[in-house]
């Protein structure tokens, strides 16, 4: 059943993140200082001990208004090629940046960012041991994506049947995994993070988003100003699905079984038979890996996380 | 004895003139962008390479191409770097380095959309396959069925040396099919021939 040459890898097991680094790193993703008003940390809208995105359709603006998408999940970011829904950066670092300074999210400038980590004693000694210059702004931005490179979740049952543990996966979820292939869902849906390293339309066969309700529906045109690119997204990653609805930009679908529907439908220009869907959830199921040695676990439910 | 007192002078002053010469501050970044400009080569053959075996349907998945321009973006980096240096005492060569940075960024731009291009490709050969394929359990006639081989065949002409006559020769046969009533109800053809379209 695994080939040799199987388009899908498992998630690397080691890595060469500095851990000094990532755990101060890890610090200033749990700290609401890094926005404005001093409620919101990295970590409420990416709670690691919930797949690691807030389960709501769409994320919520700390100053309102609501041109945002769905929350994708911080594990695993590493293994993207580029980041947010249009592939607006290839850099993890100015991707933070981005997310700091955005007034839309913690609408933050560096000058405050920097007084209010440098007035904090413990952050000063932390980084002039971590870091040559000490506390500076390409620092704070090489740590925190140092933390966000160290979430991955190696030992999913899927990564332990592709190292060869042939009994990790059931019957069932062996054929959903044939039929992801045999479909065509692997044609986008690739490499060590099962997507995350290119871009596609999100309506091939079908249109999806008709009248274009929010500028967010654009897609990546937004960034590259081709036509080609309009409802071009990237493809996200399908490593731990199963505990990151609700699915797509806009967060319209919560199930598993209706998010493969609508892919085959629109992408694939299919149609599924049900117990095929069944197939493929079970098979997608297989992908939850596991953080610090803990399976991950899905949100209780969106609302309740704020 | 002025003759050896000459060639003695001659090598100290040439000596002298290297020694200053690999002191100086140019001596450094001159070879780390001569290092940085063969890292950029080496990087640029190998996602030439991974792309050529993605075209063909032999690499399993786009990681190779995302690494490889991830390293074709770090040597440009560092280029640049050197590049600022060096500079100081030859202006004229950031616009060289401007000018490298641009076709390198025009070639990754163009390996997206040959990554989104190629999978959707390789989703519709292989769905194009699988649905013609059925054809033949379908009761047609045998030129219905001439029909549709002869789009297939075009079609695979098309992916190997895409070119205007070959388009337009698969298009025709694409709108004949499209035509013919009783191919209208084979069992997959339409959506087969929206994959050929597409």
């Amino acid at each position: 059943m695994v080939q040799r040459n199987e388009p899908v890898t498992a998630v690397p097991q080691h890595s060469d993140i500095n851990p000094q680094r990532a755990a101060l790193g890890e610090r200033l993703f749990y700290d609401t200082r890094l926005s404005r008003d001093q409620k919101y940390s990295c970590a409420t809208c990416h709670p690691l001990d919930h797949g690691g995105m807030d389960g709501l359709p769409v994320a919520k603006s700390p100053v309102g208004g609501s041109n945002l998408r769905n929350t994708l999940t911080v594990f695993n970011v590493g293994l993207n090629a580029s980041y947010n829904w249009d592939g607006i950066t290839t850099s993890l670092e100015h991707h933070t940046d981005l997310i700091l300074t955005n007034p839309g999210l913690m609408n933050m400038s560096w000058d405050e960012l920097l007084t209010r980590t440098r007035s904090d004693s413990g952050y000063l000694a932390a980084f002039q041991s971590a870091y040559p210059q000490g506390l500076t702004q390409a620092n704070v931005l090489d740590a925190i994506a140092g933390f966000e490179r160290s979430l991955v979740t190696p030992d999913s049952r899927f990564d332990r049947f592709l190292r060869g543990e042939r009994d990790a996966l059931s019957p069932d979820e062996k054929e959903g995994y044939r039929l992801f292939k045999a479909y065509g869902c692997v044609s986008c849906h690739q490499g060590a993070n099962i997507g995350g390293n290119l871009y596609q339309k999100f309506g091939v066969f079908q249109e999806t988003i008709p009248g274009e309700r929010s500028p967010s529906d654009l897609g990546r045109i937004r960034i590259t100003m081709m036509p080609r690119d309009r409802h071009v997204f990237r493809v996200p990653s399908l490593r731990n699905v199963a505990v990151t609805a609700p699915y797509f930009h806009d967060g319209r679908e919560s199930s598993l079984s209706g998010a493969v529907k609508t892919m085959a439908k629109a992408q694939l220009g299919r149609r599924i038979r049900k117990d095929e869907v069944r197939q493929i959830v079970a098979f997608l199921k297989t992908l939850t890996g596991k953080y610090r040695g803990k399976i991950l676990a899905e949100p209780p439910s969106g609302e309740q996380q704020r | 004895m002025s003759k050896p007192i000459a060639i003695v002078a001659t090598l100290l002053l040439v000596l002298t003139y290297l020694l200053i010469e690999s002191q100086s501050l140019d001596q450094g970044p001159r070879v780390r962008m001569q290092q940085s400009l063969q890292a950029i080569q080496l990087h640029d053959a190998e996602l030439n390479r991974d792309v050529l075996m993605a075209r063909a349907g032999l690499l399993a998945n786009y990681d190779p191409l995302v690494q490889t321009g991830r390293k074709l973006s770090l040597d440009l980096e560092a280029l640049k770097r050197e590049g600022a240096v060096i500079a100081r005492r030859e202006p004229g060569i950031v616009k060289k380095i401007s000018a490298l940075a641009g076709a390198i960024g025009q070639k990754l731009a163009s390996v997206e959309y040959l990554k989104s291009d190629n999978a959707l490709l390789r989703n519709s050969l292989a769905y194009f396959a699988q649905s013609l394929g059925t054809v033949r359990e379908q009761p047609n006639t045998r030129e219905s069925t001439m029909e549709v081989a002869a789009l297939s065949h075009g079609m695979l002409r098309f992916v190997q040396g895409p070119d205007a006559a070959d388009e337009s020769g698969w298009r025709n046969d694409e709108r004949s099919i499209r035509h013919d009533r009783a191919l209208g109800h084979a069992s997959g053809i339409w959506l087969a021939l929206s994959h050929a379209s597409s």
